[in-house]
């Protein structure tokens, strides 16, 4: 490969970042700006029940009349805040528990892989649901259930990242200099665990938004406007008649991970060797 | 160690594992407010008016008033022994509630499974054998784009756009294979491929860059030494060593499908265990959750157990590793 196409590789996988980075920025601003103009989710409006797409609702109106546009805006804000959840506890807590494990070894290592190998076990379902039961349908139940979940996977990776340092000869000349545990993991593993790392976080942030919305589907979290739950219930009754009701929720969704997948190619491009992989 | 007694940890590991995970289930469930009772009650309200004398009552019937390590303890007894128990919110046999949703369940992952092996795979080593070409760029698009949409959604405008186009809607709805074929196969088979897309898409990605990256291996490079056209050596020695992260793949993704069916499901009413594992928690109905835990946690460790043997057989250097 040339000098120039080299470059032209690199352009194309920054051009795929920044596409991802541009359109998470755009539908957060979507989520979080449509609900302080416009009318409220749950707003109704019976004159207009079902209207199809027009300048006064662009994405038309559901059996009560209430606005898609806002509704859909509503959705994609939980699904955003679930995404952030997820990366948040799974991600940077689960990759520097899975950093620690990894460095620590011995006892502390072993009872930590079996814990992450019973969350891993329990089927995600089942989790979600018995904690939803106990703690009630709320936003916080069911995001806090999904980042336990996706927590496992993380953990593995980061911990494999950490093992071969371990015994490294920089890690040794740390440690030597005298410095402290927590110091070593945040100044010298975490660099050198986060291309892995990275490509993980942003596919868990894609895949927990198509999770979340599968959960509201059937009916696992009541009570609030989802993406998920905008698919289900009624619009599988009358989207034969007004198909925007099932069109638009799908597409904000899909494009919501489209996003962050965008994020996790790049950072996979960024960090891989072989040629396009 | 020979591989047998790789195996055979392996095994034991596994059948700890579903333990830990019946444990889990249950103490989860009695933690949250409100047993079968409450519920039924909840879900049925004004129906009967029991008191509270007669609530205590259906406890007592229900085994409900034993302390929480007892009722454990019968459970398990009668678990080890095969005898799942009766489901408190319908009063027979959760075997017997469990075996025809079994049977939806494990018809559309059996299609799933064989559509995700066949696409992914084919598409991998499609895509790998053209890198870069046309055939890629579009194979690894469409598994991009797949990637990212909700499968659910996905069948919900299928069903939309056909009952559009054709004025036809979609057979939903499961009828058993033996009863009518066409039927069950016309609902099962949408289902499975939808079901499929995401798995699919994974591995045609997983496949193709570990078939790539093999060929930058010594074997490889010694075969297309030896004059083995870049065509057979790709087929024969590359695709062979990627089949080992293919089949950690296939396998963590048929685990997926078993459990994670259930929207899919849902959109074409096939009753499967999904759906019922959803009722069970809502209706507090344990012995039923409990005999979905295990059933759940089984196949997890069937499957992972069986990825662990083709591995075994694929790369006989994991022997000496194990």
């Amino acid at each position: 490969m040339n000098l120039s196409m080299q470059r032209g590789l690199v352009r194309r996988k920054s051009a795929i970042g920044l596409a991802g980075l541009v359109t998470a920025v755009l539908l957060a601003l979507f989520a979080v700006l449509t609900p302080e103009v416009g009318p409220g989710p749950g707003d109704q409006d019976l004159v207009n029940r079902l209207a199809s797409p027009s300048i006064a609702h662009l994405m038309g109106t559901d059996q009560l009349g209430r606005d898609q546009f806002s509704r859909v805006a509503a959705g994609a804000r939980n699904s955003i805040a679930t995404a952030l959840v997820v990366l948040g506890i799974s991600g940077v807590g689960g990759g520097l528990i899975g950093l620690l494990s990894g460095f620590a070894g011995g006892k502390t290592d072993l009872l930590l892989q079996r814990v992450v190998d019973t969350v891993m076990a329990l089927p995600l379902l089942v989790l979600v649901l018995a904690v939803v039961a106990a703690a009630g349908a709320s936003f916080w139940s069911v995001a806090l259930a999904m980042a336990v979940a996706f927590s496992p996977l993380t953990v593995r990776v980061a911990r494999s990242s950490a093992l071969p340092l371990r015994g490294s000869d920089f890690v040794a000349a740390a440690r030597l200099s005298g410095a402290s545990t927590p110091r070593i993991v945040l100044r010298h593993l975490v660099p050198n665990a986060v291309g892995p790392w990275a490509i993980i976080a942003a596919s868990q942030a894609g895949a927990a938004v198509l999770v979340e919305s599968a959960l509201a589907f059937i009916g696992a979290a009541p009570g609030r406007v989802t993406l998920g739950g905008l698919l289900g219930g009624e619009a599988q009754t009358y989207m034969y008649g007004a198909p925007w009701l099932i069109i638009w929720p799908g597409i904000v969704l899909g494009v919501l991970s489209l996003s962050a997948n965008l994020i996790g190619e790049w950072a996979s491009d960024r960090t891989s060797v072989a040629p396009g992989t | 160690m020979g591989s047998g007694g790789y195996l055979a940890r392996r095994a034991g590991l596994g059948l700890l594992t579903i333990w830990l995970v019946t444990l889990a289930a249950f103490l989860l469930l009695r933690i949250a407010p409100g047993d079968a009772v409450t519920a039924a009650i909840a879900r049925s309200p004004g129906e009967g008016g029991l008191s509270g004398e007669g609530i205590e009552r259906q406890r007592r019937e229900l085994g409900l008033d034993q302390s929480w390590p007892v009722q454990y303890m019968d459970w398990l007894a009668g678990a080890v022994t095969l005898d799942a128990g009766t489901s408190l919110a319908s009063g027979r046999p959760v075997l017997d509630e469990l075996r025809p949703r079994l049977a939806v369940t494990a018809e559309i992952a059996l299609f799933a499974v064989l559509l995700t092996t066949a696409i992914g795979l084919a598409g991998g080593l499609l895509a790998a054998r053209y890198v870069n070409g046309p055939a890629d760029t579009l194979a690894r698009s469409i598994a991009f784009l797949v990637l990212s949409a909700p499968a659910f959604w996905m069948a919900l405008v299928l069903i939309v756009v056909v009952a559009s186009w054709t004025g036809h809607f979609l057979a939903l709805g499961y009828e058993p294979f033996t009863d009518s074929p066409g039927a069950n196969l016309g609902a099962v088979l949408p289902a499975a491929a939808l079901l499929a897309a995401r798995p699919a898409a994974i591995l045609l990605r997983v496949a193709r860059a570990s078939t790539l990256e093999a060929t930058g291996a010594r074997h490889f490079l010694l075969a297309r030494a030896k004059g083995v056209s870049r065509r057979t050596a790709l087929s024969k020695h590359a695709f062979r060593t990627s089949m080992l992260p293919s089949t950690t793949v296939i396998g963590a993704q048929t685990v997926f499908m078993l459990g994670g069916a259930v929207a899919i499901e849902q959109v074409f009413g096939l009753p499967g265990l999904g759906r019922a594992l959803v009722d069970a928690v809502l209706a507090r109905d344990f012995p039923m959750v409990q005999a979905l835990a295990v059933l759940f946690g089984a196949a997890a460790v069937v499957v992972n157990l069986a990825v662990d043997v083709v591995s075994l057989r694929l790369d006989p250097r994991l022997r000496t590793l194990a």
